[in-house]
């Protein structure tokens, strides 16, 4: 009885054995993957980090300046430019549907109380000539010149 | 037989105790391995629980540079941040031929220093770094050479997108990445600022400034173009959140590109705002003005003789715009009379104006994130001449960054805010920081601002829709000991718009030349106060300071000139 004890026993033990070197083995391995991975995701993060660096050195303002400067026909904006959305009435904007503006880009703003606060662009001769948001989706740039004839 | 029966009862016992005895012997021996046993399989089990640090990675890091945090402006705009790089370094132990690889190594690497290469090789430790912040190519050559003993470490490098643009504000790092100074260095001493300022979208520790890159760009490029206009030797500029005492921008012209270490020491390009003391001229007219005010002594209608020049001892204090007869408050602001502020700051007093400066903090350290600034030069024995000189800028050498934080009182209704580099709303400041003036004297003085851009000094400085106040101050500069008639600062305070103060714009021009863009005159309000216009013109749209124009405006204007 005792010698059927000890020979299960034994054989228990050298299943255990396989069995533990086998999950031994399997950890070893899984050990080697997150090694792995966290060194593949610092080489990523440091990828990242030197493509941040990039992005910003592309987007500093001077370099955005000069380019400004170079391809673009456009001033700064004056505050003749600016019109708070509360300064345009009902009418002006029942007027401007009369006129059948295509809304190419432009935002319904009288639609959106929530902008209601912000200035709306419009050109320096619009207050006087024309409609202050159909003007203001015209993409085209304001010559200086045009300012000073004001 | 009765021998032999003894004998086998003798053998018997003899038995019996021997089997006892084995039978202990047995059981100790079952017990002391069940004890060893247990030993070993419970320590077996504890070591399994426990989590090995050194286990799971098994790479050795040797970095000598630590990974410091981003720091971000006030929208999240990278002003800087690490990359890595790659260190070239030796082990001596496992080099076969010295000559050889120095040799080599020197070929590919031309600055590498031979002889003291093989010095250092020679000397016997195990590891001898060789070049820092190698490039790709560098690399790969260095790889071709195929040397034994050679190999490579990840380290750390500081870059600054920006480049100089805010290099006073952000500082510096050392070869190891340490703080030198400005706010690299202020993270340095506190670790907690990049922990609290929660992680970016990266997963990386960031620091975020109150500094506003745009604002800090046009300050920047408006002072580079007042140097070349008025051909003056060096500029600088501050604005700042006049509520928070945020500061949006600082810059001090000539700069150094933080990339380049050794121009961070070079005298010129020292911080301006925050390290030179100055005598800021006719500018502190506004504290003289603001301190007779809000003690009480005078109102805005009381009026000061200035018809004839103040003599005391060898001293004449006699005024530039001359009026030669009495001179209302206002008129003594915006005709700037030396001779009327003097007589305020002798109304209230050496004593109380000296009490009141100091109220304001102009006579201690101005302490922020970049460190202490310089110390203000006060007189050491304050006489009453001192008083009245003091009062219209001359005698008191202060900080521009000092200046520009105690002028925020004058403005903001009268709140004593200091100064920070770091976010901070208008409520943390409003209720942490002590009431130092009655609000009626702070709307007075954004009065008197206003007054002198429509009729006064300042009439250059309008930047038109933002109802910019200003005071000018011209100050002589001491050449060899004497007050110079050539050699002038200008200086230009601003705060905008003034019927709802917002912000405060200083700007400081250094010996600025007689040329034909500013009349042929090189006082502040042909320099110094233009440029702060065109400064407010382009930083207004920035910081979302709607501008009024017509109507809106002329109703505030026409009540500041009434009231003149």
């Amino acid at each position: 009885m005792l010698r059927f004890i000890n020979i299960c026993l034994v054989l228990g033990l050298v299943g255990l054995a396989c069995v533990i070197y086998q999950v031994k083995y399997e950890a070893r391995a899984l050990d080697r993957q997150i090694a792995a991975i966290g060194k593949e995701i610092e080489t990523e993060r440091d990828a990242v980090a030197v493509l941040r660096a990039e992005w910003s050195l592309l987007n500093r303002p001077e370099r955005i300046e000069r380019l400004a400067k170079k391809h673009l026909k456009l001033e700064a904006s004056t505050p003749r430019q600016l019109v708070s959305l509360d300064a345009v009435t009902d009418r002006d904007f029942d007027r401007s549907r009369e006129e059948k503006t295509p809304p190419i880009s432009a935002k319904p703003k009288s639609n959106q109380p929530s902008v209601a606060a912000k200035p709306a662009e419009v050109l320096p001769w619009a207050k006087t000539a024309t409609l202050p948001w159909h003007t203001a989706t015209i993409p085209s740039p304001i010559p200086m010149s045009a300012q000073q004839g004001r | 037989m009765p021998e032999p029966a003894k004998q086998d009862a003798a053998t018997a016992r003899a038995e019996r105790a021997y089997h006892a005895r084995c039978r202990t012997r047995f059981r100790l021996a079952c017990l002391g391995f069940a004890a060893a046993f247990l030993l070993i399989g419970g320590r077996l089990v504890a070591l399994g629980f426990v989590e090995d640090e050194k286990s799971s990675g098994g790479l050795l890091d040797i970095s000598t540079t630590v990974h410091r945090p981003d720091i971000f402006d006030r929208h999240g705009r990278l002003l800087a941040t690490d990359i890595k790089g790659a260190t070239l370094y030796a082990d001596p132990k496992r080099v076969i031929d010295r000559d050889e690889l120095v040799e080599q190594v020197a070929s590919v690497l031309r600055d590498v220093n031979a002889a003291d290469l093989r010095a250092r090789l020679k000397a016997g430790k195990r590891f001898v770094r060789i070049k820092r912040e190698l490039t790709p190519k560098q690399q790969a050559e260095i790889y071709a050479l195929g040397q034994p003993g050679l190999g490579f470490i990840e380290e750390y490098r500081r870059v600054y997108p920006m480049s100089s643009t805010a290099s006073h504000v952000i500082g510096l790092v050392d070869v190891d990445n340490r703080g030198l100074a400005g706010i690299e260095k202020f993270v340095d001493d506190n670790p907690q600022l990049a922990m609290a300022h929660a992680s970016d979208a990266a997963g990386g520790e960031g620091v975020t400034l109150s500094i506003d890159l745009g604002v800090q760009h046009v300050l920047r490029q408006e002072l580079k173009s007042a140097i070349a206009t008025y051909r003056a030797k060096a500029a600088a500029g501050i604005v700042m959140d006049l509520h928070s005492g945020e500061v949006l921008g600082l810059v001090s012209l000539p700069d150094f590109d933080p990339h380049k270490r050794e121009q961070a020491l070079d005298k010129e390009r020292m911080n301006r705002i925050g390290s030179g003391v100055y005598e800021m001229g006719s500018v502190f007219k506004m504290f003289t003005v603001a301190g007779v005010l809000d003690s009480g002594l005078a109102s805005m209608q009381s009026s000061y003789d200035a018809s004839s020049p103040i003599r005391s001892g060898r001293f004449t204090i006699s005024d530039f715009h001359g009026k030669k007869r009495r001179l209302s408050v206002p008129e003594v602001f915006i005709y700037s009379s030396n001779i009327g502020a003097a007589k305020m700051a002798m109304h209230m007093g050496t004593e109380r104006y000296r009490a009141f400066l100091k109220k304001l903090g102009l006579l201690s350290r101005a302490t922020t994130e970049l460190g202490d600034s310089a110390a203000p030069i006060v007189p050491p024995h304050w006489q009453k001449l001192n008083t009245m000189t003091i009062a219209f800028g001359h005698g008191l050498s202060v900080t521009p960054l000092q200046f520009a934080s105690a002028s925020l009182p004058l403005f903001n209704g009268g709140i004593g805010v200091t100064p920070t580099f770091l976010p901070r709303s208008r409520e943390d400041a409003a209720s942490t920081s002590p009431r130092v003036l009655k609000p009626q004297t702070s709307a007075s003085m954004l009065k008197l601002m206003r007054l002198n851009v429509l009729k006064g000094t300042a009439k250059r400085a309008e930047a038109e829709g933002y109802r910019v106040g200003g005071k000018t101050g011209t100050a002589e500069k001491v050449v060899g000991g004497r007050y110079s008639r050539s050699a002038l600062l200008t200086n230009f305070l601003a705060a905008f718009p003034t019927d709802a103060p917002e912000y405060v714009v200083l700007v400081m021009l250094d010996e600025p030349q007689r040329v034909a863009a500013s009349n042929n005159a090189a006082t502040a309000g042909v320099n110094a106060a233009p440029t702060a216009g065109k400064i407010i013109a382009r930083i207004g749209p920035i910081l979302g300071v709607a501008p009024k124009l017509e109507d809106d405006q002329r109703e505030f204007d026409a009540k500041v000139v009434a009231s003149y």
